[in-house]
């Protein structure tokens, strides 16, 4: 297995693991998208909403806001040795706002005020609701920790895919230069002698196959490399990407490990 | 987890893995079918959100448990091999 990573922020990444199997980065993508747990709002208690927006749209909202995970600090609820919440599963957030007699004003994410200081909104900018004047929303926000599968709102990893490794190969090309023409994405150019296609461009193919039609004598060839991948992956801030993949792996590592221990208790 | 076995014969078995999707069973069917040993490897899930995953695995008369546990521990070894190799990646 080997790792060349393209592109990496906090927020995303870009890179090509090679030398192994579709299912195993099935297995990655997958875990990444609903089974590593983050925090989210999922119970709400409302005092006071005078809003223009009923409790239940305004707890949808805030559910939907990231919040930023200490995946070693927290547990799902019902993975939690607890019966009914303790400072491991449960965390509690209020957002306490009010509109003025001569304006209103738009509650945002950062307006939340967390009871732990490590878990805030991943950014401090959403939108949650415009109040007019007066109008005022008083509400306390408990979060869990949950998992993807069971709602979006505790997805870490947004748009994660991959997409397996393009082969282009040019052999016997008369540059007529259809191909650079009709190719999408241009990554063809025409060379001295022959079509060319650079290292880098070659990762945004889409192997769609237009150039391998275009070409009367059959000189270019589109394949995939069924062994290697190029991933794009973003999170929604809950983990940085790289906490983000070191966990969706760990996961898959610990549901491997408990069936390997069952299977031996057998 | 909770494992339930199905049906046990010398060379066959149907195992239920409760609370497990395809995100696991996926990978275990590709590193089983791997491994010389197995002659059939493949998952149903009956109904995709209520069913629990069931896996059949045929063998050539090895016990099928030893050989799912040994795909298990395969799959350990990859998660490894993987976090291995992107940590040095980063740097």
């Amino acid at each position: 297995m080997e790792i060349d990573v393209l592109e990496l922020s906090d927020r995303s990444a870009k890179f090509i693991l090679s030398n192994t199997t579709a299912a195993f980065a099935n297995g990655l993508r997958r875990a990444m998208l609903a089974d590593v747990p983050t925090l989210a709002i999922d119970d709400v208690n409302v005092y006071n909403n005078t809003s223009v927006l009923y409790d239940e749209q305004l707890a949808l909202r805030l559910g939907l806001i990231p919040l930023v995970t200490s995946f070693d600090d927290f547990v799902p609820q019902d993975e939690c040795t607890c019966e009914d919440g303790c400072p491991a599963c449960v965390i509690s957030l209020t957002l306490s706002v009010e509109a003025t007699a001569d304006e209103g004003r738009m509650v945002y994410s950062g307006d939340i005020v967390s009871s732990d200081p490590k878990v805030q909104p991943a950014e401090m900018n959403i939108p949650i609701i415009e109040l007019k004047v007066n109008q005022k929303v008083v509400l306390e926000g408990v979060a869990h920790m949950g998992y993807g599968r069971d709602h979006a709102k505790w997805q870490a990893g947004v748009a994660c895919g991959y997409k397996n490794l393009p082969i282009i190969t040019i052999d016997g090309c008369d540059r007529c230069g259809a191909c650079v023409n009709v190719c999408p994405r241009n990554i063809l150019c025409l060379g001295d002698k022959f079509v060319e296609v650079s290292d880098e461009s070659r990762l945004n193919c889409s192997l769609c196959g237009l150039c391998q039609d275009a070409c009367e004598i059959d000189a270019i060839s589109v394949t995939e490399n069924e062994s290697s991948f190029i991933f794009t992956m973003e999170s929604d801030g809950s983990y940085t990407v790289n906490e983000l993949i070191i966990n969706a792996v760990n996961t898959i590592k610990r549901k491997a490990s408990s069936m390997g221990d069952i299977l031996s208790t057998l | 987890m909770e494992l339930k076995i199905i049906s046990k014969e010398d060379d066959e078995i149907q195992l239920e893995i409760k609370g497990e999707s395809h995100t696991l069973l996926n990978m275990l069917k590709s590193v089983l079918l791997d491994d010389e040993r197995v002659e059939i490897a493949t998952y149903d899930m009956k109904h995709v959100t209520i069913s629990d995953p069931v896996i059949l695995v045929k063998t050539d008369g090895t016990d099928p448990i030893i050989i799912v546990r040994d795909a298990a521990s395969k799959l350990i070894a990859q998660c490894d091999e993987f976090l291995t190799v992107f940590n040095r990646s980063l740097k």
